[in-house]
């Protein structure tokens, strides 16, 4: 009896860096998850080769689900080139051998930090998205077991009260990003900062979502097929960011979620992939990654 | 220029690595040697142990070498290291009367039950900045077996080591084991008696993620591998206000020794013991004054962690009693089971520097959608109408000086 | 420990298969997948399971088929147990309803200590028509679906709706047919027996 064959049963993590213990621990989670859609379910979090706050629970559920023959994108803000989705990139494909690209349509698993692909995703391809603060009621109360009680019974009193308030204040709804929805009818839950644009997206969807905060320690998920409803009111209708006349600058795209250039007073798409193949439609070689063009 | 940030992000990473290695390795100094931190920095290395939760001094100075020092930085190598190990088995109880003592001092009583040993301390010597000539033996080279054992007998990690620097001389065993404070009060019916007749499993948070309610295990795991400044700031915001008030202890035990570790031979079935790993234990001496709380006995808190580190296990110990004797009613139980973990707090600070340009278009989205509804100009108007207002002030000043 | 045959520890890549058929027929009840060719040695059947999710120390419930149950354990370091206690579970032969009622459901505080379970079943029929067919609806389901089950009474699948009525406590069941293809009723399907 060697300490290698004592330890085999765990598995050494040589594909996908977390040990097989850690994987079986985070996909009964997922599975929890997928069963409660909405429910924020507890998990053992590791800690990973990325700080708490940077995607470690994106990048935990991504290795638990991930397999030889899946094809990952990884998104920040939309854009596959910045930094940190780099960084997870590297870290994924190194640990698993998988292949990458910044192509929505052509990846089985899409993590993301803040943004849904402009692309509309198919069946069965699998969104995983990276949860700085998974509790929605936050702002309306602090103390953990009453956070708790509150999911437990639907008490979800307390948020309402907050919107009518806010509207009342300010004549509109304030909520930038993460807007708080409900879930199959039953849990209220945090899109993430995730903008008001891209939450109708996640209603009734094709796809499944699957939700991973790291820090705080929670998966949650939404099948596809199921009902996500911000919450507004009747007589005011939910509202998306928009900006009367913009348009990309690069691609000339006035429907999709646009990022200001604030010296050039002009806008660009936040999903770079969808813009470059808007203007490229015949380069098959994938834009996301190549130097933006002298415009 | 493009447009998109950080276009090439991971050619600037490999970039930004080569960088942290040139500056760290580079340089006129000689390279930094292992054995240099386990033995001139060694509370530097306990402290990233304590951090990590994880006993491995080589380990642990290899990371904090790689972190350049940086004590947050190389917990988290340390904890991605163990999140990589296999667990092969649960260390057996052991109690804490089995640590060997190094030092133990008992500020309760002025000859307490069990000989006191000052040991290794800083506490009265003097803060006066040395010149900086080294002191005692001349320098000899540095010599580690590379298994963790320190080379120099004064080191508190070598075998050998009496933590007085006085090796060899025959010793009185109560000297390293003497007998608790708490036992001769529990004898005079003084201590409130927490000890139980079942053995509940200790709740593991590396396998489940602690919210309020959670056991006193979980609370002391919580505390064992929380930062030092985090236990230290919240005992003080705790003791002085604004947050609440607890009250000092009076310190019952202070120890730091190794303690044996034991499992199951996972062939003979019979306890094997691994080795020991050197803790800091604190037990504090809480009294009772609530309306109903006996007021004829005290109560205990406790502090345990890795490594030599008694400012943190004196902290750990004052809010454990204060924790349960609180009983729930406050915050403060959520705050030092949620708000201690050094990753966590120090990971979601510096994570505001990622980009969040998605998130803020949608703020000033809503700034203007305010306005709006306020009937108040948009921000691109309320732009050119100061640009408008400052043209025509500097007009006027110019057609002033030109009068 | 005693060594395991390697044919009944799932390898990583194994479990990872068997792990994304779960995970996907769970989000889509109502679709009937197949699940990874098994390896060498005896076909696990429902212990799929417990197989692939199992971490040691696991409390799981191999009811119906005593051999499985050893062989589980052994494979995966969990630790038998019983029906009520388990959340893992593995059900062999024909189902009784009253073993479906004894599954720990968990609470509206805790719906994650709800048990998972594999339910053998001779054979699935995707869209129906089964001996028995269900019509199902919900999270995952664009309006309704057909499922058809050969070999579970209907009673189960009535003993099921009612363990899962206090939602989000509920049970989460697979259910494995003898060619080894699994379909999923998650607790938050709202099923009925045509």
């Amino acid at each position: 009896m060697t300490v290698a064959e004592l330890a085999a049963p765990a598995g050494t993590g040589e594909f996908g860096h977390l040990d097989e213990q850690s994987k079986r621990e985070i996909r009964s989670a997922l599975l929890t998850a997928v069963a409660v859609p909405g429910y924020q379910v507890p998990f053992a979090s590791r800690e990973m080769p990325v700080a708490r706050g940077w995607g470690s629970g994106g990048l935990q559920v991504t290795l638990a689900v991930i397999g030889p023959q899946d094809t990952i994108k990884v998104i920040d803000q939309g854009d596959d080139a910045g930094v940190n989705a780099a960084n997870l990139r590297r870290l994924i494909v190194a640990s698993t051998g998988v292949a990458d690209t910044t192509d929505a349509r052509a990846a089985s698993i899409i993590q993301t930090r803040h943004r849904v692909p402009e692309d509309p995703l198919a069946p069965g391809q699998i969104l995983v998205l990276q949860v700085p603060v998974p509790e929605p009621l936050r702002g309306v109360e602090r103390d953990m077991r009453e956070l708790r009680r509150m999911h437990a019974e639907a008490d979800y009193s307390k948020i309402w009260v907050s919107l009518y308030e806010d509207l009342v204040r300010n004549g509109v709804i304030t909520q930038s990003t993460g807007y708080p929805v409900l879930v199959g009818g039953r849990y209220v839950m945090a899109t993430t900062p995730i903008p008001r644009w891209d939450v109708p997206r996640l209603h009734q969807a094709g796809f499944l979502s699957l939700f991973g905060a790291g820090r705080e320690k929670r998966v949650y998920a939404v099948p596809p097929h199921t009902s996500v409803e911000p919450l507004a009111f009747e007589d005011v209708p939910f509202q998306v960011e928009r900006t009367e006349g913009a348009a990309c600058l690069l691609c000339g795209a006035a429907e999709a979620y646009l990022v200001e250039v604030p010296d050039r007073h002009a806008w660009i798409c936040s999903d770079s992939d969808w813009c470059w193949r808007r203007r490229s439609p015949d380069d098959e070689t994938g834009g996301g990654m190549r130097e933006a063009a002298d415009d | 220029m493009g447009y998109a940030a950080a276009r090439g992000g991971l050619d600037a990473i490999l970039a930004a690595e080569e960088l942290m290695r040139a500056k760290r390795d580079g340089g006129a100094s000689p390279p930094l040697e292992i054995s240099q931190l386990t033995e001139r920095l060694n509370l530097a290395v306990d402290r990233v142990m304590g951090e990590a939760g994880l006993w491995a001094p080589d380990l642990a100075a290899r990371a904090l070498r790689q972190a350049e020092g940086d004590i947050i930085e190389a917990a988290h190598l340390l904890r991605a290291y163990r999140s990589t190990r296999p667990r092969l088995a649960a260390g057996l109880v052991t109690h804490a009367d089995e640590i060997e003592v190094l030092r133990r001092i008992v500020p309760a009583y002025r000859v307490p039950p069990g000989p006191q040993l000052l040991g290794r301390t800083l506490d009265y010597v003097g803060r006066l900045l040395d010149d900086g000539t080294p002191s005692g033996p001349a320098h000899r080279p540095a010599a580690t077996s590379g298994n963790g054992q320190a080379s120099h007998p004064d080191h508190p990690d070598h075998p050998a080591a009496t933590g007085t620097g006085t090796g060899g001389q025959a010793e009185d065993p109560a000297r390293r084991s003497p007998a608790r404070l708490l036992d001769l009060l529990r004898s005079q019916g003084m201590i409130r008696d927490r000890r139980r007749d079942d053995d509940p499993e200790p709740h593991d948070v590396t396998r489940e993620p602690v919210r309020p309610g959670v056991p006193r295990s979980a609370r002391l795991s919580v505390m064992a591998r929380a930062e030092t400044g985090a236990l230290v700031n919240l005992w003080y915001r705790n003791i002085l206000g604004p947050d609440g008030y607890i009250h000092e202890i009076t310190l019952g035990e202070v120890r730091h020794g190794r303690l044996p570790v034991r499992v199951t031979h996972p062939v003979t079935g019979q306890p094997v013991r691994l080795g020991s790993v050197r803790v800091t234990e604190v037990e504090a001496i809480e009294d009772l004054d609530g309306p109903d709380e006996d007021r004829g006995v005290f109560d205990v808190g406790y502090g345990l962690c890795l490594g030599h580190n008694e400012r943190k296990a004196i902290a750990m110990a004052n809010l454990d009693i204060a924790v349960e004797r609180d009983g729930g009613q406050s915050g403060l139980e959520q705050s030092v089971l949620m708000t201690t973990d050094g990753l966590d707090a120090s990971g979601f600070l510096e994570h505001l520097k990622l980009p969040h340009y998605v998130t803020f278009r949608s703020m000033v989205d809503r700034k203007a959608a305010v306005r709006a509804a306020a009937g108040r100009p948009a921000p691109e108007q309320q732009a050119t109408q100061q640009q408008t207002a400052q043209q025509q002030t500097a007009q006027q000043q110019t057609a002033g000086v030109t009068r | 420990m005693v060594a395991v045959a390697a044919s009944e520890r799932l390898s990583p890549r194994a479990s990872q298969a068997v792990f994304r058929a779960l995970l996907d027929t769970l989000a889509r009840p109502g679709r009937v997948l197949a699940l990874p060719e098994p390896g060498p040695g005896p076909v696990p059947g429902p212990g799929i399971v417990p197989l692939a999710l199992a971490v040691v120390g696991s409390p799981v419930a191999v009811i119906g088929d005593p051999d499985w149950q050893a062989r589980i354990c052994q494979a995966t370091g969990a630790s038998a147990t019983s029906g009520a206690d388990a959340s893992l579970v593995a059900v062999y032969g024909t189902p009784d309803p009253a073993i479906v009622s004894r599954l720990r459901r968990g609470s509206s505080l805790a719906p994650e200590n709800g048990a998972k379970a594999g339910l053998a079943c001779r054979r699935l029929h995707e869209g129906g028509p089964g001996e028995v067919t269900l019509e199902l609806s919900g999270p995952g389901i664009p309006g309704t679906v057909r499922l058809g089950v050969d070999g579970v009474g209907p009673a189960v699948f009535d003993a099921l709706r009612e363990a899962n009525a206090q939602f989000p406590a509920g049970i989460d069941v697979w259910l494995v047919d003898e060619r080894g293809q699994v379909a999923g009723l998650p607790r938050s399907v709202r099923q009925a027996v045509l």
